[in-house]
């Protein structure tokens, strides 16, 4: 602005406006109050998953923490020198292309031998003459030491262990383990192991059973051990648990466990649907590579709240019921619904049913069958089977209005409840349906798992017929990876 | 309108980091009237420079924990302000785009000098603009930004922004020398 008007016009714009002001703040203050801060608007289901998931992820934690102590005793034991852990006394090695034969003569071999020598040792055995212990077998038929042909393709290496000093090969993190097994019966059948480290060798996704497994089959009449001091014994290192069974496959274990904190609808003819929670802890059985067996137990709360009706179930039990009262079922729905049939007794009050509510605490085992789509990759999976269980605790509550013929405008409320505790085992009788979707975290998976449960027939001891739908926030530890 | 009790800036502004509701609220009445005069400028009516002025500080207050506090509060804020009231008024500046400068509307009254221009005065006389030129005029000659940043904000090329500071600035002095011939 040159113009000097231009500069007075700026001036006083600025002069007024930098000092403006009004009464209005207050005002002002209240209408930002309406956006700000804004309302801590935690999800209710969100919220409702805190109390819970915090409870069992500790309690999960506890059972972690006891089932760590014996793994690392027997990582301990496994570590311990060889000598006191003979594995073999001998094995004679025969030339042959598939034989794997190790030095005995060098009783102070460390588990780190067997990784040393890997692969070299086999061919070395081709060329280079065995050295036998002084117990070695009869030599006249040789036993055979074979290796399963993915081990041999990867390169990967049986190192076994010969003699009385030998030193079961351990490697520390991961292990895979050779069977030593006779292929026929023998006087003296001796299973034993040989250590394979593969660490860099073998593919961890290799089928299992190929990958980790090397068997040694002696022939016909063949006693490879002495006799007397390894009579028909297994010979994996004392204390030392076998693994094979249980370090299979992805994520290493056969058996998985996880805590899970359910938010859902529960869900049943005239009723109001509710909004309930619970809490369960589970374990996945690996029965195949896609396929898993999850059970498992689970605690949760159960509500149904029929306005002025009962339960379908009941209202079909009364009818009978009113002829007669044979079973303990009928009997029970009839003690509740008392007051409303027994109206024509009392000429003074009529009583109305007005609320009826069910609330059940159960205790749920479910077994399903859980299909996973890409183990390997994400632990997205479908899964269906069936509850059972009971309920810890029933509690039924029967809301009646009476009023008086002649004074209408006079009523009082009673409420009649009937509560059981245990009272009864029911066998698959929910229907499981879900899907989940698995995110990794830190190693573990963290499931976001929704779920419909099916009422094949009426459930608690007022046989409602109820079910419930809802989300499972899962977390399933899957511990370290095992890939021998 | 101050409050009663007026705290020292620095510690108002301590406490607001701090997340103190209660500072919040003193330091929105310190400046609520400074906010506003920006806010009017920009939307030339009190209930949208209300809103205006609100949503400035709450992005002030969520973001007040990066504001270093070694620098004038009221330029940061004022900053915020002129920002939220150019986002808030984005649509109506890209219509306003297209519309010829030309038609002055009618003249303002009660303008007898620069010095008696009270605030509906120059409100009064900014209606009378397009859009887009007060907002440039007010960028550029009160808020002091550059043709350049006026251009990065409004989206607009700084020639068209030099074009229409030039615009308003033509017909706000005939405005005033209008109504000065005809009050004086």
């Amino acid at each position: 602005m040159d113009d000097p008007l231009d500069n007075d016009l700026r001036n006083r714009i600025r002069e007024v406006f930098d000092n403006y002001d009004d009464e209005y703040a207050d005002e002002g203050w209240q209408l930002l109050r309406e956006k700000y801060p804004k309302k801590a608007r935690r999800s209710p289901v969100l919220w409702l998953w805190l109390g819970p998931a915090a409870a069992i992820l500790l309690l999960f934690l506890g059972i972690l923490l006891l089932n760590k102590k014996p793994e690392k005793e027997n990582k301990l034991v496994g570590n311990k020198p060889a000598i006191n852990h003979p594995i073999v006394k001998s094995i004679e090695p025969q030339k042959n292309s598939n034989n794997i034969v190790d030095k005995a003569d060098n009783a102070g071999n460390t588990a780190a031998d067997s990784v040393i020598n890997n692969l070299q040792k086999q061919k070395l055995a081709n060329n280079q003459p065995a050295n036998y212990s002084r117990n070695n077998i009869t030599k006249a038929n040789k036993p055979s030491i074979e290796m399963s042909n993915a081990i041999a393709n990867n390169n990967g290496i049986a190192d076994k262990k010969i003699g009385g000093n030998i030193q079961p090969p351990v490697s520390n993190t991961e292990q895979n383990f050779a069977a030593i097994s006779p292929t026929k019966t023998t006087e003296k059948q001796t299973v034993g192991i040989a250590k394979i480290d593969n660490t860099s060798k073998i593919d961890s996704s290799a089928n299992a059973s190929t990958q980790s497994m090397a068997t040694v089959k002696p022939n016909n009449g063949v006693n490879m051990l002495d006799e007397s001091k390894q009579p028909n014994k297994t010979v994996f290192a004392e204390n030392e648990v076998p693994k094979n069974k249980r370090d299979l496959g992805y994520r290493g274990r056969a058996i998985s466990f996880g805590i899970y904190a359910a938010t859902y609808v529960n869900y049943a003819s005239k009723s109001n649907n509710q909004i309930n929670e619970g809490i369960g802890i589970s374990s996945d059985v690996r029965l195949s590579r896609k396929l898993n067996l999850s059970t498992g137990i689970a605690i949760g709360q159960n509500s149904l709240n029929y306005n002025g009706q009962l339960p379908p179930e009941q209202s079909k039990l009364l009818a009978p019921a009113n002829s007669s009262a044979n079973s303990a079922v009928s009997n029970k729905a009839s003690a509740l619904a008392a007051p409303a049939y027994a109206a024509n007794a009392f000429f003074a009050a009529t009583p109305s049913l007005k609320n009826y509510t069910a609330s059940l605490v159960g205790l749920e085992i479910p077994i399903n069958m859980k299909y996973k789509f890409n183990p390997e990759k994400s632990a997205t999976f479908v899964s269906i089977g069936v509850s059972s269980g009971t309920f810890i605790n029933e509690r039924y509550t029967s809301t009646y209005a009476y009023t008086t013929p002649f004074a209408s405008n006079l009523s009082q409320t009673t409420n009649q409840s009937l509560q059981q505790k245990f009272n009864s085992f029911y066998f698959a009788k929910t229907l499981n349906f879900s899907f989940g979707k698995g995110y990794r975290l830190s190693g573990n998976d963290l499931i976001i798992e929704p779920f419909l449960k099916y009422p094949i027939e009426g459930l608690g001891s007022q046989q409602i017929k109820f079910g419930s739908g809802g989300v499972n926030l899962k977390f399933n530890f899957q511990g370290k990876r095992r890939n021998d | 309108m101050h409050p009663p009790q007026r705290i020292a800036e620095d510690e108002l502004i301590r406490q607001c980091k701090a997340g103190s509701l209660r500072y919040q609220e003193l330091l929105y009445k310190q400046f609520y009237g400074y906010a506003m005069g920006i806010g009017l400028r920009y939307s030339l009516n009190r209930d949208d420079a209300l809103e205006v002025v609100n949503d400035a500080f709450i992005k002030a207050f969520n973001s007040i924990g990066n504001y270093d506090i070694t620098k004038p509060f009221k330029a940061w804020l004022r900053t915020i302000v002129v920002n939220t009231a150019i986002d808030r008024r984005r649509k109506d500046l890209k219509h306003q785009l297209n519309i010829e400068l030309d038609n002055a509307g009618p003249i303002i009254s009660h303008v007898n000098a620069m010095d008696s221009l009270g605030v509906q005065d120059i409100l009064n006389m900014m209606k009378e603009l397009p859009v887009m030129q007060i907002t440039i005029f007010n960028l550029y000659e009160i808020d002091g930004y550059n043709h350049d940043e006026i251009a990065d904000m409004l989206n607009i090329p700084a020639s068209s922004s030099r074009v229409y500071l030039s615009r308003a600035k033509e017909k706000l002095r005939k405005l005033i020398k209008t109504e000065t011939q005809n009050h004086g």
